[in-house]
């Protein structure tokens, strides 16, 4: 695989779809010659962009669309998660296990913290009325 | 879209096993909070939930297993967690989850710990 190729998938944002995308995802990992870890790792946070896509973005509305692309280079993949949503409003603040433990917090908000530390780049973009994308990129190690 | 997922408790000594089949998110939520609370009814105080080596477990499933933990802190239950999948005791360790929760790599071990 030398050439820079590209895979879209287009998904009903309705839960359950995300796994397509993770394991489509995994499938090219796998071809680019990821290890078993880093095709988890892969996994874990297409599912979560995707499934943030779905919930936030698209607001479960099975009708709309989430575009998933995958961009293959000789050593790295990119995936780039695009939903119609309006954009997040407020800064999303970093978990904390102590507060969510002491009843503080929500227990949830773990899908951005969990994609950030386990793709190699992300970048999240919002363009006024055209939808957000989380892209994710992870490059192929040699050693 | 199936959201298929099980649980099912079962007692050795006086550890409460609570054995999850299936996909853990959201859907996942009321099914395993009324495990936990029927595990903690008897009164035994050592719980194990007891994940399988392909689970999908995503932010949703952790958000309710921390749920679960905050719960047991309260009911000064003893939980522990059999997650015999590297990838996710990884993910365990990375969200703190580990210094509230043991994690043991199969059931023989959680025996042994508790």
């Amino acid at each position: 695989m030398n050439d820079r190729q590209t895979i879209e998938l287009s998904l009903p944002s309705s839960f359950g779809y995300e796994k397509v995308a993770m394991e489509s995802a995994a499938a090219v990992a796998k071809m680019m010659g990821f290890t078993l870890d880093r095709i988890e790792d892969l996994k874990t946070a297409v599912g979560e962009a995707c499934g943030n896509a779905i919930e936030h973005g698209n607001k479960q509305n099975a009708s709309v669309k989430v575009l998933v692309v995958l961009t293959v280079e000789e050593a790295k993949l990119q995936i780039d998660v695009h939903d119609e949503g309006g954009g997040i409003k407020k800064k999303i603040k970093q978990p904390n296990i102590e507060e969510k433990l002491a009843g503080k917090d929500t227990t949830r908000g773990w899908g951005m913290f969990l994609i950030k530390s386990l793709m190699d780049e992300v970048t999240f973009e919002t363009k006024p009325g055209n939808g957000n994308v989380t892209r994710m990129i992870i490059h192929l190690r040699t050693s | 879209m199936s959201h298929h997922m099980e649980v099912y408790l079962r007692q050795i000594g006086d550890i409460v096993f609570i054995d999850i089949a299936g996909d853990v998110t959201a859907f996942a939520e009321e099914k395993l909070t009324q495990a936990y609370q029927s595990a903690s009814e008897k009164g035994t105080r050592k719980i194990v939930l007891n994940f399988k080596e392909d689970a999908y477990i995503n932010s949703a499933g952790i958000a309710i297993i921390i749920g679960i933990a905050t719960e047991s802190r309260r009911k000064e239950d003893a939980v522990v967690i059999v997650q015999p999948s590297k990838h996710f005791q990884k993910i365990f360790s990375m969200i703190g989850l580990t210094r509230y929760l043991k994690i043991f790599e199969n059931e023989r071990e959680a025996l042994s710990g508790l």
